[in-house]
């Protein structure tokens, strides 16, 4: 697999996960960031058309993932730190 | 113990966090703690100036829009930016502004022992899980109020309240919520002496000459050009 198809497919993986989890936000409800004020549907519109807002949202699926992994194996880190 | 609690009202972000500061409003003053209130009209710089001046120990809690160096009021105005954060001087600040933590939460400490608990970056929200996103940026100044008084100890605490608000999250279906939370969560911060802010660079030579010479007790030495800088070359100046 050539290095284009290879992060094609990453990427492609990281967006079907981040629609997934944008699916768990309602059409009606609102996300509000700072001043920014988006419905559940606008924020699944911006999704498709803003690549940057896209990148953010596949972050935060890994951020949540890495995260309940780790808390799931607290003891790991530690021992990659004394090796 | 004497808090003062300001808490603007003027768009859709701020309808939200002035009814979760009159929550912890509500609970303060069933504890017996004194409260001054600046809700809404009162939030304004004059009169959060009057109060930090008045009551120059009391606890101050800010509820809601901040930037890297300001917390706005409710006229959308700077209530306290660089120019005016002395009036924190060994004072403790709870506020859920954006970004708050970074150069108004770093200056403040640096400079005036100012005990400063605010985000990195922006905080965010959902409205479909409102009353868990409540109980996790409350907590902090909940445990406060409680009587625990280490800010570090409540840092530890609240990061493992967090842990268990992103669970709840994600048991109720809510992923989106459970991922804003934990951005909320990381970029969580209180500049006491156990973990103070370490990356702040100063743009200003007499600052840089002072933390050379006296290490970071220089960022505590008086500028006597600081008022000068602030206000005309860039109130983002770390002078």
């Amino acid at each position: 697999m050539s290095d284009d198809e290879r992060t094609k497919k990453i990427g492609e993986a990281a967006i079907k996960a981040a629609k997934e989890m944008l699916k768990s936000l309602p059409n009606n409800a609102e996300l509000i960031e700072g001043r920014t004020v988006l419905t559940g549907k606008q924020v699944k519109e911006k999704f498709e058309t803003d690549e940057n807002f896209a990148i953010k949202t596949a972050l935060q699926v890994l951020n949540l993932k890495f995260h309940v992994i780790r808390r799931n194996n607290p003891g790991k880190k530690e021992k990659e730190k004394t090796k | 113990m004497k808090i003062i609690f300001a808490a603007p009202k003027f768009d859709r972000a701020t309808e939200y966090s002035y009814e979760w500061c009159l929550e912890l409003q509500q609970y303060a003053r069933s504890l017996g703690h004194e409260l001054v209130i600046l809700n809404i009209e009162d939030a304004v710089k004059e009169k959060v100036e009057a109060a930090l001046t008045n009551h120059p120990s009391a606890c101050f809690c800010f509820y809601d829009h901040g930037n890297e160096s300001c917390l706005w009021g409710n006229d959308d105005e700077h209530i306290i930016d660089l120019s005016n954060n002395n009036l924190f001087k060994n004072r403790d600040v709870y506020t859920m502004a954006c970004l708050s933590a970074k150069k108004l939460g770093a200056d403040s400490y640096l400079r005036y022992k100012t005990v400063f608990w605010g985000s990195y970056d922006l905080i965010s929200f959902t409205t479909d899980a409102l009353p868990l996103f409540k109980k996790a940026l409350n907590y902090g100044m909940t445990l406060r109020l409680d009587g625990e008084t280490d800010w570090n100890n409540i840092m530890d605490k609240t990061l493992l309240h967090d842990d268990e608000v992103i669970d709840e999250m994600m048991g109720q279906g809510k992923f989106f919520a459970a991922a804003l939370m934990l951005q909320n969560r990381n970029a969580r911060r209180v500049w006491t002496d156990k973990t103070p802010p370490n990356d702040q660079p100063s743009d200003c030579k007499f600052r840089r000459l002072a933390l050379k010479l006296f290490g970071q007790r220089g960022w505590r030495i008086p500028n006597p050009l600081r008022l000068l800088c602030v206000s005309s070359i860039s109130p983002t100046l770390q002078c």
